[in-house]
């Protein structure tokens, strides 16, 4: 039973017709009209923050004042492909830091449609392989929400694939595991999720894949295999057209025989982790203890 | 990290005065585009958010006299480095307005990305103007070459004329310009 906070949000989520404007996603992003914050001075305030580019895109490093320790989190902000950091995602990532003391690598992954699939995979492997010299990939978390939770279970695959080691953990928030959408259970719940619709979001994943077969692991990590990846830990909830893929993420690794921390929440709605509710502070506060 | 880091090998007045003067003026009058930043697009993309700088068009004469001052150099640098050297690239000319800033970056060489300028071994920055700490007509502040390794930074001083190089894989930044208008040269050994 979702929380009161929790209503409240979905209720928000309806008036401000947030489904419509997700679904408008091809002409938003016509009109140059695409999210992109950067830390607010606060943060500037709170943590260590500095700025790199690598294979020409922006990477932040969020770290503690002090005493940072030995883990580090790679974070891969969602935006149906096409959007980048929004404030909630600094706010996740400002949490981890003071929690964890860690140290968070946030990419501004290239989008789509300027960029697709190769050209983040060409930006990920060498931050993920620098990282995982430098610090030891078991203290190394891979994490991210919608498509950026995609990216991060693709990342995974492609790491094990490449003969590389596996990070630490792999943390998954309402992630989006088949750009295709293509699982006819999804029509269902696009009755009822207030957030995310399939209109917008299959233009995300036609735009990121360009070329290359929306179908494959890369794009769509829900087909790839799940064996020999590092301990995976997924957040959904039941009121998100991405759940029925998300359930059988779940599904097919229970056929290969590979446990996966698998956490379901009934009647939350897209991303609720990095809502102000109960929900997301439980959520966050298992995240924590895994990943420490 | 070596003990002597950042390993720089400096050349004051590698650009004698009266040439510093003429290229400054040439700069000032001549045209470009904004300065482009390498990745997915191999060619180079404006990414306003990591790199927002100009780079200027001198004459063809300004730029084969830049080119044969650092071939004239490339054995000094091989020596000091202790590489050995193909080429240079042509020089990038140029302008950083107020606000202007180049983010923490590595030129190549880094073992990681498949990128043409991986194969840049020695990088070289030669400042034209003159940085001030504060506010001077014709200077400029802030704009400053930062080096930096994990928590550790290096802000190197500047003299109109001086090349400073370093191997392309320091990580290094331009701060944003505050006052005035820097101008310099950026190349590259491969």
């Amino acid at each position: 039973m979702p929380s009161i906070q929790a209503k409240l949000i979905n209720v928000v989520l309806y008036v401000l017709r947030m489904k419509r404007t997700v679904n408008r996603m091809r002409e938003r992003v016509a009109n140059g009209d695409r999210t992109y914050t950067e830390p607010s001075r606060r943060l500037h305030r709170k943590h260590r923050i500095s700025k790199r580019e690598v294979n020409g895109h922006l990477v932040w490093t969020i770290a503690p004042r002090e005493n940072a320790s030995e883990k580090h989190v790679i974070y891969l902000h969602g935006g149906a492909y096409v959007n980048s950091f929004a404030s909630q995602h600094w706010s996740l990532m400002s949490k981890l830091v003071e929690t964890l003391n860690c140290t968070v690598i946030a990419p501004n992954y290239p989008h789509a449609p300027e960029h697709c699939v190769t050209d983040v995979f060409e930006l990920m492997l060498p931050i993920y392989c620098e990282l995982s010299a430098r610090a030891g990939s078991s203290n190394v978390t891979l994490m991210g929400d919608s498509s950026g939770g995609g990216i991060s279970l693709a990342l995974a695959q492609r790491l094990r694939e490449d003969d590389c080691d596996q990070p630490g953990h792999v943390v998954l928030l309402s992630p989006w595991l088949d750009a295709t959408l293509s699982n006819p259970e999804i029509a269902e719940f696009d009755k009822i999720d207030p957030f995310l619709g399939v209109e917008g979001l299959k233009y995300g994943g036609e735009v990121y894949a360009r070329g290359v077969n929306p179908k494959s692991y890369l794009v769509s990590p829900v087909y790839g295999s799940l064996k020999n990846l590092a301990p995976i830990t997924l957040f959904i909830g039941t009121r998100d057209i991405l759940y029925p893929d998300c359930r059988k993420l779940r599904n097919n690794a229970e056929a290969e025989g590979v446990k996966i921390n698998y956490r379901e929440y009934e009647g939350m709605v897209h991303n609720w982790m990095l809502g102000p509710m109960p929900e997301a502070k439980r959520a966050i506060k298992e995240i924590i203890n895994t990943i420490k | 990290m070596s003990k002597s880091w950042p390993d720089l090998f400096g050349v004051s007045q590698f650009l004698e005065p009266f040439l510093v003067d003429a290229i400054v003026a040439e700069l000032k009058a001549a045209t470009g585009s904004a300065a482009t930043v390498y990745g997915s697009t191999v060619s180079g993309s404006v990414d306003e958010s990591v790199r927002r700088t100009f780079r200027v068009k001198p004459s063809n004469e300004t730029v084969a006299l830049v080119i044969q001052k650092l071939l004239a150099l490339k054995e000094a640098v091989e020596k000091r480095f202790d590489v050995v050297l193909k080429e240079c690239e042509e020089p990038q000319f140029l302008r950083y307005r107020e606000g202007d800033f180049f983010v923490a970056h590595q030129d190549g060489n880094t073992g990681l990305l498949r990128l043409p300028t991986e194969e840049r071994l020695i990088s070289t920055v030669i400042f034209v103007s003159r940085e001030s700490e504060s506010p001077v007509a014709g200077d400029y502040s802030g704009g400053s070459l930062v080096f930096s390794h994990l928590r550790d930074r290096f802000r190197l001083s500047s003299e109109p004329g001086m090349l400073v190089a370093f191997r392309s894989e320091t990580t290094h930044e331009i701060t944003p310009v505050t006052h005035g208008e820097r101008y310099s040269i950026a190349s590259w050994y491969r």
